[in-house]
């Protein structure tokens, strides 16, 4: 039986960034400004 | 097919891919646990390209990268940020608080000579570990720390070029000239409400005579709405979790533009007493993310919930996350941690109440010496993948396996996987069916991409 081929494209989505030494961690306290300068 | 010409998926040295259920009519994910890596297949071809050449070719290409990218943010990160109890005490007694009850209520206070003593300390370690002009930030956090505020904010104006501060507090004490002196410092306020109703909010959040503080925190809330350093918290409870979807109604309408809605710890037993069941919280905390997404279509203003975006960026840039709670090791004891009203020293205020994590003390030891004790390096080693069943686990970097604190409050030990292990897979599903959406940017603050590089595997 043939398949149907689907028009969807896939997906796939990944960014790096490199270490600055001032990454932003933390909990469950999210600093307003707290990310990577 | 015999030789070694074409790596295979599953088998030798060939990708280990495994396939998840989203949820989503279109799409399947297929997730290559140990790199976080994953591509959204359309459903009627997820075999082909699980079986056929181009996906583990094209990802072995990249293997090396993926890896060193979640390597970097899983270890190699500096420690650079403190949470600061000024005060054991807290004028409120909410049922969930992972402080012991005793001390919240008898406990004693820093003075603002040892506070500053300890702020020292601290300048001093950062400033030796951390590269030239990097501001490590530091949250006075609680307990009430407002409660030892001459303390506090002598420490912000002497150290205020040096830190970023924040001060999280139920803003009882929080009048006016706090808000101008904390404002004119640049400092981050975070406030808590647990309800878009006072008969919602207070069931948690309560005076020790079982007063409600609803109001008071409505209109400070509303007195801080644009200041860029406002940080609103929800702690998300049975008693709170069926009204989220609300909730995301009372904040958008009031311009809030950043919330965290974090579903209760059960370190303590009251939190425990307190956490939802797991299959509602994930209707709701899904419906509430839902009807963000509804209300910026409608409107084009944003309200991000901050611990899914972050989850939503461990998916799509592992090492552009700001909170370490989804991830293991988590960020306790290796990207920050938390100093207590006695200077004792602990990897997150979730180990604060158990003295067994505590490394020692800041007036008395060094810190990088506290950071080696075996209090902290349990926690900064316990991985998922070394867990049961993380190990086998798709989504266990999408998750982390949390807490650690609450693992330990549960199990007697680190070595277990969360309490609330569904919930979490249920989420990780569900951002995924999120991308698969095309509702990536919409659940994520603006800018994101900024300063990354994107890594194109296909």
């Amino acid at each position: 039986m043939a398949k149907d081929k689907s028009t969807k494209k896939p997906i796939s989505i990944r960014y790096t960034c490199a270490p600055d030494g001032d990454q932003v961690g933390l909990s469950h306290y999210l600093m307003a400004d707290a990310k990577k300068k | 097919m015999w030789g070694p010409s074409q790596a295979f998926v599953n088998a030798g040295a060939g990708p280990h891919f495994d396939v998840l259920e989203v949820g989503h009519p279109d799409y399947v994910a297929l997730i290559n646990a140990d790199t976080a890596f994953w591509v959204l297949s359309p459903r009627a071809e997820a075999l082909d390209y699980l079986l056929g050449g181009e996906l583990p070719k094209t990802y072995l290409e990249k293997e090396k990268k993926l890896a060193g990218d979640l390597e970097t943010v899983r270890f190699k990160l500096l420690t650079s940020a403190v949470y600061f109890n000024p005060t054991e005490r807290c004028n409120l007694d909410c049922g969930y608080c992972y402080l012991p009850r005793e001390a919240r209520r008898t406990g004693s206070d820093m003075d603002p000579a040892r506070l500053l003593e300890a702020l020292a300390k601290l300048k001093d370690f950062f400033v030796g570990t951390l590269p030239e002009g990097a501001r490590p930030q530091l949250v006075f956090h609680g307990s009430e720390p407002l409660l030892a505020k001459d303390a506090v904010f002598q420490g912000i104006e002497k150290y205020g070029d040096y830190f970023r501060f924040g001060v999280q507090t139920n803003t009882v004490l929080l009048d006016k000239a706090a808000v101008d002196f904390l404002k004119a410092h640049g400092a981050g306020i975070g406030i808590s409400i647990d309800g878009p109703t006072a008969e919602v909010a207070d069931r948690t959040r309560r005076t020790w005579g079982g007063s409600g503080v609803f109001a008071q925190t409505v209109k400070v809330l509303e007195e801080l709405i644009g200041y860029p350093g406002l940080n609103i918290i929800t702690t998300v409870t049975k008693e709170n979790v069926r009204h989220l979807p609300e909730l995301v109604d009372f904040f958008h309408e009031r311009g809030v533009t950043n919330a965290l809605f974090n579903p209760v710890r059960g370190t303590q037993l009251g939190g425990r007493n307190l956490m939802p069941d797991q299959t509602e919280l994930a209707h709701y905390f899904f419906g509430a993310l839902d009807r963000t997404f509804e209300l910026y279509e409608k409107t084009g203003r944003k309200l991000v919930i901050g611990n899914f975006a972050n989850l939503l960026l461990g998916l799509v840039a592992p090492g552009a996350r700001r909170l370490m709670c989804d991830i293991s090791p988590c960020g306790g004891g290796r990207c920050f941690f938390a100093v207590g009203a006695g200077g004792e020293v602990a990897p997150c205020s979730e180990f604060l109440g158990l003295p067994e994590f505590h490394g020692g003390n800041l007036f008395t030891d060094s810190v990088k010496d506290l950071l080696a004790t075996p209090a902290f390096t349990q926690v900064t080693t316990r991985m998922a993948e070394n867990l049961e069943p993380c190990k086998r686990c798709a989504v266990r970097h999408f998750c982390g396996a949390p807490c650690p604190a609450e693992v330990y409050a549960f199990h007697g030990t680190l070595n277990a996987a969360a309490p609330m292990c569904d919930f979490y897979a249920a989420q990780a599903r569900y951002a995924f069916k999120v991308i698969a959406d095309g509702r990536l940017d919409a659940l994520l603050w603006d800018g994101w991409k900024d300063g990354l590089e994107e890594i194109v595997v296909m």
